[in-house]
């Protein structure tokens, strides 16, 4: 069993790195993110130092290389030539960085303050923290006057003594992909990771409004299609469910929107609200458009599934013994149940497509707005950011699912291992 | 199981009964949307403080900080939070906001002193709970900061006139030498050369002054925590939602507002017209098509609204270095043979057309000017021949355009056929903006494009000097895309840019703007219409000549009135009352 999942997860890790590969030099390839960024009004000067500030002046496999993060950390020229001369400071004992004061000695009584350097090689700036007996002091500058800014509140900390120690400097090492930095977004100026995070709960709430519904929805319409099988009780059901499968949610969302939002005026106008029973309120409307498909979706394989169940042998055997029909549904309900719990894995890949629009449509400020924004702005960094999550959810949806059936159903395990 | 079913036989109608029933009722109820206003002010006879404006924009706001925001939106919230030294009033015209005065300008033209206005406090800030006074030292620091290579500003160049500021940029100087404090209040500023664009510079966000203290606290953290002198602090942003701010009571300029405004980002122009509509939204701008025509024909909105031309134009750029648009009379001939009334027409008239390439809101530009681009077949079909082509063109011509909706093919349509009428064939060729920018920036490779100018600043330079100097061609990214190279345009450009006279400068931008229409580099299609709409209860607003949704002025007349409507076509008399969710009316 192990090695079944083993095998499935490298599989969907190299489906993730070749969708990164393919994505990182699409969106390349579209046009200048410079010149989407700064708009037609910015003129040559601007566009350069934009390229020179976010390294987009390097060849473009030399971009990869570093957004992967598997060369030196570095996204642009100049970012690099400010970490050579950091990496001398350092090594200098940060002596050019702390012009003002003697560095590398300890406090009388032996005891030194933090310092805390952190670079962000694409903003070109440095920021340090100075933490002394609790108080953290902030500077903000370039290589030449970092800590000018701070040094005389520092001093007055260290209560008269006139060192300020420089223990070392640490570094945020991290760049790149591989060592878990996204980059940073141009339109939103600020890393990646932190927009996505910002982003990622409000999918996950509308995702999770979404699956309830579904599930809800689906597997009621599916017993009690099968139940009245047959009958135009169990048409009508399964030709509802036909049309919902039918009717995207570009066509259903703005429908929805027209008539319970505007007309009647039951439901928000699109939007995230503020608070999270707002935010739950806001996500009704764009989680039930979401969950059409899906409910369509379980509706009829829980009716056909039920429906074979109710005519094997030990249904009909109970049924015959006498149980009541809720009980008998009961146990039929339970065995039916085990494909839908299958397909979870398999829905988590059509929530994020069916993200994509309905969060568009109703303005859900969630990832899949984020996706189309960063897009249509040729905003790179974010876009690799939006897809790597995107693909990473696939991906986990599908193992899930792989593993559900392998657990559920042995047969499977044996033929991939065959 | 047949007992089952029959057990339960009445049960199976009891949902298909209930769904039914609920379409019915839904059916039955159906309400019209309102068709005009829902709600009314209270009549107040003077201005009043109090209540919430809510507004909103389509896409997100980027940053709160001046150095660094760059399009419409961020500086909708930016200049509720900030005050420049210098502002437009409703005709263009520059006026003193910090400054106390106008800045006293030397013999040379070379020299600006600013004196600020004394007792402008900034907002409250991280260890500073009453805020403090703003004084020449904080405009010093804040230009320093926006023209540091290190900050990147986008800003730049719009103050690359001042003596010193590309040695700093470039990291050769400690400070700008151009820029010197004179005592608390005073400020001079020395220029390389006698440039008249640097007050309408000045009057820009980027150079809107900050406080040390908070850039100092937040470091790269501050675009979420802005502090300036402006009618509004900032409270909240809950991103990509909306932002709050609430009115500053020891705003300089003491008038009354709204207590809070709130703005909405991230919403989508119909989504707002809807709740515009329902009363949820103070002003809208921006709308769809339908929408357009919606607000356009209600007559009860007609108060409420105002229509009027955009400071930007649009045209047909053609590339004065490709065949066959090297060739004068060809470009002119495409200038008289775009019928602008019709393209106004195809889009429901949301176009002024244009004949030249200053809009009417600027200086410089001429009503009766006789080279003016109008449609003309028999002076297009003469231009047609002058240029030896007098059956046309058997190459077709590519013509590019960014986006592929219905909104551009229909623009390309309109293209094909009026230069149809003249012979020549026109290929489409859609393009993502990006792509647009980049390669039409580049020599010899967009024959033709579709293009437009949005200004900078109210001022003609920033149309004549950006398009079409030749100073603005370069290898890559040229603003000037149509390649136009002048002399006598060049010369009379520089003149104008130094010329201290107002009255000889704009008589210079006049000959240019002439010049430009005759020689054709772009054939001018239209200035855009804007369409603002606002409730009945929202007073003092009028849409800015030049910033985009400026809410500094305005005041809400409150409490509001629901306006009772009554049912459309019944005749009856219920009340909105008898409605509570917000149904029929």
């Amino acid at each position: 069993m192990w090695a079944f999942i083993l095998r499935r997860a490298l599989g969907a890790t190299a489906v993730v790195f070749v969708v990164v590969l393919l994505v990182f030099f699409l969106v390349n390839w579209v046009g200048d993110p410079a010149v989407a960024t700064l708009g037609p009004n910015a003129g040559p000067e601007q566009i350069q130092d934009f390229q020179r500030k976010h390294g987009l002046d390097r060849p473009l496999m030399e971009q990869f290389v570093s957004y992967l993060g598997v060369g030196r950390c570095a996204r642009g020229r100049r970012a690099a030539a400010v970490e050579d001369e950091l990496t001398a400071a350092i090594a200098d004992g940060g002596h050019r960085v702390h012009r003002p004061h003697r560095v590398g000695e300890t406090r009388p009584d032996g005891s030194a303050p933090r310092v805390r350097g952190v670079l962000r090689p694409s903003a070109d700036r440095w920021a340090l923290r100075v933490t002394v007996g609790g108080r953290t002091f902030r500077s903000h500058g370039n290589v030449d006057t970092l800590a000018d800014d701070i040094a005389d509140e520092v001093l007055a900390a260290l209560e008269g003594e006139p060192v300020v120690v420089v223990e070392r400097f640490s570094r945020e090492d991290r760049c790149g992909l591989l060592q878990g930095d996204l980059g940073e977004s141009f339109g939103h100026h600020e890393p990646v990771a932190d927009v996505i995070a910002q982003r990622l709960p409000r999918t996950l709430l509308l995702g999770a409004i979404a699956l309830l519904l579904e599930l809800l929805l689906g597997v009621s319409i599916g017993i009690l299609a099968a139940y009245r099988r047959n009958t135009w009780v169990d048409t009508g059901l399964m030709s509802a469910a036909y049309l919902g499968i039918s009717m995207p949610t570009f066509v259903t969302g703005p429908i929805f929107l027209a008539v319970f939002g505007f007309y009647y005026g039951w439901f928000p106008l699109g939007g995230y609200g503020v608070g999270f029973w707002d935010h739950v309120y806001h996500a009704l409307l764009p989680g039930f458009t979401l969950a059409i498909i899906g409910a369509a979706t379980y509706a009829r394989v829980m009716r056909s599934e039920l429906v074979d169940t109710l005519r094997s042998d030990y249904i009909r055997t109970a049924a015959a013994k006498g149980l009541p029909t809720s009980g008998v549904l009961r146990h039929a309900v339970r065995n039916a149940l085990l494909p839908i719990v299958t397909m979870l894995g398999l829905s988590l890949t059509l929530l994020v497509a069916g993200a994509i629009i309905t969060e568009t449509i109703f303005g859900w400020p969630g990832m899949g707005n984020l996706a189309i924004r960063s897009i249509v702005n040729l905003d790179t960094p974010t876009v690799m950011g939006v897809v790597l999550v995107f693909a990473v959810t696939v991906q986990a949806g599908n193992l899930l699912a792989d593993i559900a059936v392998a657990l559920l159903d042995p047969r499977v395990r044996l033929e991939t291992s065959g | 199981m047949p007992s089952i079913r029959r057990s339960e036989a009445l049960g199976c109608w009891v949902p298909v009964l209930t769904g039914l029933g609920l379409l019915g009722i839904l059916i039955a109820t159906w309400p019209d949307p309102p068709q005009g206003p829902r709600f009314e002010g209270a009549g107040a006879p003077t201005p009043r403080s109090g209540g919430t404006f809510v507004f909103h924009h389509e896409e997100n706001v980027r940053t709160l900080d001046p150095h660094i925001a760059y399009d419409e939106l961020s500086g909708m919230a930016i200049r509720l939070l900030f005050d420049g030294l210098l502002d437009y009033d409703d005709e263009s015209n520059l006026i003193p906001s910090l400054a106390a005065d106008m800045p006293t300008v030397s013999e040379d033209g070379l020299r600006f002193r600013f004196r600020l206005r004394p007792g402008v406090r900034f907002h409250p800030m991280p260890g500073l709970p009453s805020g403090r006074e703003l004084v020449a030292e904080d405009v010093s620091w804040s230009l320093h900061r926006l023209l540091s290579g290190a900050v990147g500003s986008p800003g730049y160049p719009f103050f690359s006139s001042i003596l010193g500021a590309d040695e700093y940029h470039r990291g050769e100087a400690d400070r700008i030498e151009g820029i010197r404090v004179v005592d608390r209040y005073t400020i001079d500023f020395t220029l390389k050369e006698p440039d008249q664009t640097f007050l309408n510079a000045m009057a820009m966000t980027f150079a809107y002054p900050v406080p040390r203290e908070n850039y100092e606290h937040w470091g790269e953290e501050v675009k979420f925590h802005p502090v300036g002198t402006g009618p509004y602090v900032f409270d909240e942003w809950e991103r990509d939602v909306e932002l709050r701010f609430s009115r500053n009571r020891r705003y300089w300029r003491d008038r009354p507002g709204p207590d809070r405004m709130i703005f909405q980002e991230n919403l989508a122009r119909e989504l707002a017209a809807q709740r515009f509509r329902n009363g949820d939204l103070d002003a809208i701008h921006r709308q769809s098509p339908s929408d357009y025509r919606f607000f356009r024909n209600a007559e009860r909105w007609q108060p409420y609204l105002s229509e009027f031309p955009r400071v930007s134009t649009f045209g047909i750029g053609l590339n004065c270095e490709m065949a066959p648009f090297d060739n004068v009379h060809v470009r002119r001939a495409v200038a008289f043979a775009i019928d602008r009334q019709g393209w106004s027409r195809a889009r429901s008239g949301r176009l002024l057309p244009a004949g030249q390439i200053l809009p009417p809101a600027l200086p410089g530009h001429d009503p009766n000017l006789p080279e003016a681009h109008t449609f003309d077949l028999d002076r297009a079909r003469e231009e047609m021949r002058l240029a030896g082509f007098p059956e046309g063109i058997r190459e077709p011509v590519t013509v590019w355009i960014s986006g592929q909706d219905q909104t551009s093919t229909q623009y390309g349509e309109l293209l094909q056929q009026d230069l149809a009428r003249i012979g020549i064939q026109v290929r489409m060729r859609f393009v993502s903006f990006a792509a647009y920018l980049t390669e039409s920036g580049k020599p010899h490779t967009v024959p033709a494009f579709f293009t437009g100018w949005n200004m900078d600043f109210p001022d003609p330079s920033n149309f004549l000097d950006i398009l079409f100097h030749s100073r603005s061609i370069h290898p890559e990214n040229s603003e000037n895309r149509a390649f136009y190279r002048n002399p006598e345009l060049d010369a009379i450009l520089d003149e104008a840019r130094s010329e201290t006279d107002r009255h000889r400068r704009i008589d210079l931008y006049r000959r240019a703007n002439a010049i430009v229409s005759r020689d054709a580099p772009w054939a001018f299609t239209y200035y855009p219409l804007s369409m603002e709409v606002w409730q009945p209860y929202v007073k003092g607003y009028r849409p800015h000549p030049v910033w985009s949704q400026d809410y500094r002025n305005v005041w809400l007349d409150l409490p509001r009135r629901r306006l009772a409507e009554r049912l459309v076509g019944a005749g009856s008399t219920a009340p909105a009352v008898f409605f509570p969710l917000g149904g029929r009316r």
